[in-house]
């Protein structure tokens, strides 16, 4: 647990963009890996198990969350404001950061997940293939086309360009 | 040459690959996965609890078929002339229970346990004893002794069969059955006569 739960947590975390929701779905995925231990076959590495448990959980939590606010209060994209745009051309960490988040939680659910399985957590396409049941070809297309969808989102929110 | 583009989005991979670093798990979080681990473990599967039941029929089983010894076979007493090739005298037919001065006599004791062999003539002397007699016999599963009639009168062939060891003959007639008695022994008697 020790060695993966900060992974799977910021996985999570990033994925959900809800410090609470994460830390439910991170304790979901153990609980879900401890009980299923018995039937895990060895053909992948543990860490790609739980990933493709997180992955899963995560998808399915977001599901839900966009549910309930769709029936309650609308689309809360909207509401998150822009960071301010800076003067200059150049963009800082910080700011690349928060308007990378800002535009992450633009994105399908899906093409998030495979965003950060492929940078934030370094997985292979092969590895991701795995998990989420698709073809590496398939992920890797997503991954090309999202960059660029970023970098524009960036662009637009920022001003400035990456 | 690498175009504004690339280096945008290399800025925006490397942005990605540090994405949530400043992130921990919330302290505790393992313990909490213990906790709610406690409930699962508890409903387990119905042969997780059968598990010791059949443990212990199993074993039962074994102790009743490999570990327990076989049923014990009933006592029995055979008596037979041993030199079937001897001829008997024409004068009389032999009856079934009545034997020749001469004749060898061939006795089986089959079956029971700890058993005893005591041939006494006339409810007065002991002829033979096994299995202390040296002409005793040990078999798979009983005692036999062959002996040559000497004397005629009415013979009484003693299978004991004890749980302990029977009690020693003293060759008191009354002494001995009343011995038998006493160990709660029921004998299996063999009468056979020598006119």
């Amino acid at each position: 647990m020790q060695r993966h739960g900060t992974a799977v947590y910021r996985y999570c975390r990033e994925a959900l963009r809800d410090a609470a929701l994460a830390e439910d779905v991170q304790q979901q995925v153990f609980i879900a890996a401890f009980r299923d231990l018995p039937r895990f076959s060895q053909r992948s590495s543990v860490r790609t198990w739980l990933f493709a448990i997180a992955r899963h959980r995560a998808l399915d939590a977001a599901k839900s969350r966009r549910r309930a606010r769709s029936r309650v209060e609308g689309d809360d994209a909207t509401s998150v404001p822009d960071p301010a745009p800076s003067p200059s051309d150049s963009l800082d960490d910080a700011r690349l950061r928060e308007a990378l988040r800002l535009c992450l939680g633009e994105l399908n659910p899906r093409v998030l997940s495979a965003l950060l399985l492929r940078f934030q957590q370094g997985f292979t396409f092969e590895d991701m293939a795995a998990m989420c049941r698709e073809k590496p070809g398939t992920l890797q297309a997503q991954v090309t086309r999202a960059l660029p969808v970023l970098r524009t989102c960036i662009e637009r929110r920022t001003g400035a360009v990456p | 040459m690498t175009e504004p583009g690339d280096q945008g989005e290399a800025r925006i991979e490397a942005a990605l690959s540090r994405l949530g670093a400043e992130h921990e798990p919330p302290p505790g979080w393992e313990a909490r996965v213990l906790a709610a681990l406690g409930p699962e473990r508890r409903r387990r599967p119905w042969w997780v609890f059968a598990a010791p039941g059949l443990a212990v029929a199993v074993s039962a089983a074994i102790v009743v078929l490999v570990v327990r010894p076989p049923k014990q076979r009933e006592l029995e007493v055979a008596v037979r002339r041993k030199d079937l090739h001897q001829p008997l005298p024409v004068t009389r037919s032999a009856q079934p229970d009545e034997y020749q001065i001469g004749e060898t006599i061939q006795v089986t004791v089959s079956g029971g346990a700890h058993r005893a062999l005591w041939v006494y003539r006339d409810d007065r002397e002991l002829v033979i004893a096994c299995p202390r007699a040296p002409a005793c016999q040990s078999l798979d599963d009983g005692i036999s002794v062959d002996f040559v009639l000497k004397t005629v009168g009415e013979y009484k062939v003693f299978a004991l069969s004890a749980n302990a060891s029977p009690p020693e003959p003293s060759g008191n007639y009354d002494a001995d059955t009343a011995a038998i008695m006493r160990a709660r022994i029921e004998p299996q008697v063999r009468k056979f006569h020598v006119p």
